[in-house]
């Protein structure tokens, strides 16, 4: 399958102009998106609750190779465009397929940790056979208000950059299923 | 840890619902979102009871009321407890909410939780490696109402 990510000139300039932080939205992300439904079919998929989040969600490591040549080619035609849009040194991403279902949620949090060095963060959203209610990406400002809301529409990819007032959330599943791939880019 | 239910009458309940006067919003969404009332007293029975389940001689420093409501919550490093404090959760809502529940976690591990109960008293020791959240209520339960009176007990000392 194939990335494409669109104008670069474009892009650097919405990340430089992005608010409340900087980030990107690029729609029809990957040509015939479908196929990636059949890779993940075959990664085990388990429940993860905290007090942060309830959500379904791969392994932190792909556990098939299929899987893990998605992630692979993801990196490779993303991450180069991203490290000239963003001024980021960005070379590899991990990747995790998602799955929140009604109920499910990710609350205000920032991704910040200065000890795993995530550059920029992603999300891809995939065609669902149950498109989700709810489920949207809100970006705060630094008064904690949502400044903006972003629609987990299919084959759109998101990047935001990750730092201490990166805070985002997803908002809870009221019906249907949302289904992304999501992780970071590291040096 | 330990839930102790029917720990008051709904009388009682009622007595503490109305004890709280005005509600202030939390919201550090960072932290949590729910509403408090502060200053709140704790009745006499339940820190008896407390006295009781721990063998301990305590006395109380503080009590809140904490509301909340559809999208509401704390988080694990939101009241974080430094010392060996005693924790009284009384539930004084109206109605059991479903998942509406306390946890308390060590190494961030659910070692403990307080279902939604009316007028269950939960008796918790806490310390610098037990965290505490109140869970998040789906915004799928718009009625819903939660009233936890949250208080603080030490040893009496001297």
């Amino acid at each position: 399958m194939m990335w494409r990510l669109g104008d670069e000139a474009a892009l650097a300039e919405a990340w430089r102009a992005a608010r409340p932080f900087p980030h990107v939205v690029v729609d029809d992300a990957v040509v015939a998106p479908e196929a990636l439904l059949g890779v993940l079919e075959e990664e085990p998929v388990e429940r993860y609750v905290a007090d942060l989040y309830d959500f379904d969600a791969t392994a932190p490591e792909p556990t098939t190779e299929a899987f893990r040549k998605v992630r692979a080619r993801f990196a490779g035609a993303v991450a180069p465009v991203l490290a000239r849009v963003t001024g980021k040194d960005v070379a590899r991403a991990d990747m995790r397929a998602f799955a929140y279902r009604a109920g499910h949620y990710l609350l205000p949090h920032t991704d910040h940790q200065v000890e795993l060095a995530r550059q920029l963060a992603y999300a891809y959203y995939l065609p669902s056979p149950e498109p989700p209610v709810g489920g949207e990406l809100d970006l705060f400002d630094e008064d904690q208000r949502v400044a903006r809301v972003i629609e987990p529409r299919a084959n759109r990819l998101v990047v935001f950059d990750v730092g201490e007032a990166t805070l985002h959330q997803v908002r809870e599943v009221l019906d249907g299923m949302r289904l992304s791939l999501a992780g970071w880019f590291y040096a | 840890m330990i839930v102790v239910g029917d720990a008051v009458t709904e009388a009682e309940a009622a007595a503490v619902r109305a004890s709280g006067g005005a509600y202030a919003r939390y919201r550090r969404i960072d932290q949590a979102s729910y509403e408090a009332a502060e200053g709140v007293p704790v009745p006499e029975g339940i820190v008896r009871i407390a006295r009781e389940v721990t063998g301990r001689d305590l006395r109380v420093v503080d009590g809140r009321l904490l509301r909340f409501v559809c999208g509401d919550y704390t988080l694990a490093h939101h009241g974080y407890v430094e010392d060996h404090a005693v924790e009284l959760v009384l539930d004084v809502s109206l109605a059991g909410v479903p998942g509406a529940e306390v946890h308390y976690r060590r190494r961030g591990r659910v070692v403990f939780a307080m279902p939604s109960q009316p007028r269950a008293l939960a008796v918790v020791e806490r310390g610098p490696t037990i965290t505490a959240n109140h869970t998040y209520l789906s915004k799928r339960l718009r009625e819903a109402e939660v009233i936890r009176l949250v208080a603080r007990l030490r040893d009496i000392v001297g």
